[in-house]
């Protein structure tokens, strides 16, 4: 980089500008205040300021910090210990989905759902040979099994 | 170099004297009980006026941080004024009040820069390290603000033509 050249920004047009601004500090320089002020104006100067941690004070608050972090990590300690271990203290067991049952389950009994669960029981076949018997004719009943000659 | 001083704090605080008076008296404590260190980077004007620099943001912070809290939790303070010293305007001449009503217009980087540069004799490359800025940064900043300064300043003296 080029090293910044004290003439390089002291052109002729600038001239009328540099006249401007030493006018300016010639009348500046008439209200001048005193280089350093006395009494109570620089003891509220020396207020104002922001006060320098002395070392105790530093002690002292490094210690509440690292109190606080401390107790800090130890309620996440403690928290993470009650979510490992369920069904203890005030977490409720986790429930398996297997024995999940939606709320909303009812809903599903509606009147006359068994006939949609049973298997309606047919008749047998009629026989080939009354096959011109009307078709509302009852079955007969099955024959009892004839019993057994001794 | 005590009055360079008081003109850069002056430029820092929006010429309001009664701050830039308590920005170079903080500036002046740093410096006395060694929170502020020349480490010999730069030449000792430049470094004090980075401290003094540095002191006048430190204190606007603090300032506004100060009126916000009070304006949000308490009751609303008394207005700190932000325009420049009326005494020192009444003071100044009129082609130096024309200066500092066309300095206004300008951002307050080209402003400083300008200050430095012109005000206080310094070199652009000084200004820059004052201003914790890159040194192309500073020239931009000295070039544009130059030519606006021009351009504000004729038509002030436009203006004032036309009047007459």
């Amino acid at each position: 980089m080029m090293a910044d050249d004290p003439n390089l920004h002291r052109d002729s047009s600038d001239e009328h500008l540099r006249g401007l601004f030493s006018k300016l500090r010639k009348e500046d320089q008439a209200r001048i205040p005193p280089p350093l002020m006395t009494g109570p104006k620089i003891e509220s100067v020396r207020q104002r300021r922001p006060a320098k941690w002395r070392p105790g004070l530093r002690f002292a608050a490094t210690v509440c910090a690292a109190t606080l972090l401390a107790a800090l990590l130890w309620l996440r300690h403690d928290l993470s210990l009650h979510r490992a271990a369920p069904g203890q203290g005030s977490y409720a067991p986790v429930a398996s989905i297997t024995e999940w049952r939606p709320p909303t389950d009812f809903l599903l009994n509606t009147p006359g759902r068994e006939m949609m669960r049973t298997v309606p029981v047919l008749t047998p076949e009629p026989s080939p040979n009354r096959a011109g018997s009307p078709p509302n004719r009852k079955p007969e009943p099955p024959q009892a099994a004839a019993p057994l000659s001794q | 170099m005590h009055p360079a001083s008081f003109a850069w704090a002056l430029w820092c605080c929006g010429r309001r004297r009664e701050e830039a008076e308590e920005v170079l008296q903080s500036a002046y404590l740093k410096v006395f009980e060694g929170s502020a260190r020349f480490n010999g980077d730069s030449s000792l004007r430049t470094w004090f006026f980075s401290v003094i620099r540095r002191t006048a943001t430190e204190q606007r912070r603090r300032r506004w941080l100060r009126q916000q809290l009070l304006e949000r939790w308490f009751v609303t303070p008394p207005e700190a004024s932000s325009a420049p010293d009326p005494e020192a305007v009444a003071a100044s001449s009129e082609t130096s009040r024309a200066l500092l009503q066309a300095l206004a217009a300008l951002s307050s980087r080209q402003r400083e820069v300008l200050h430095l540069v012109f005000y206080q004799d310094m070199t652009i490359e000084e200004a820059s390290r004052i201003l914790n800025i890159s040194l192309g940064t500073a020239r931009t900043h000295f070039a544009r603000g130059k030519q606006q300064l021009r351009q504000i300043l004729a038509l002030t003296d436009g203006r004032k033509e036309k009047r007459a």
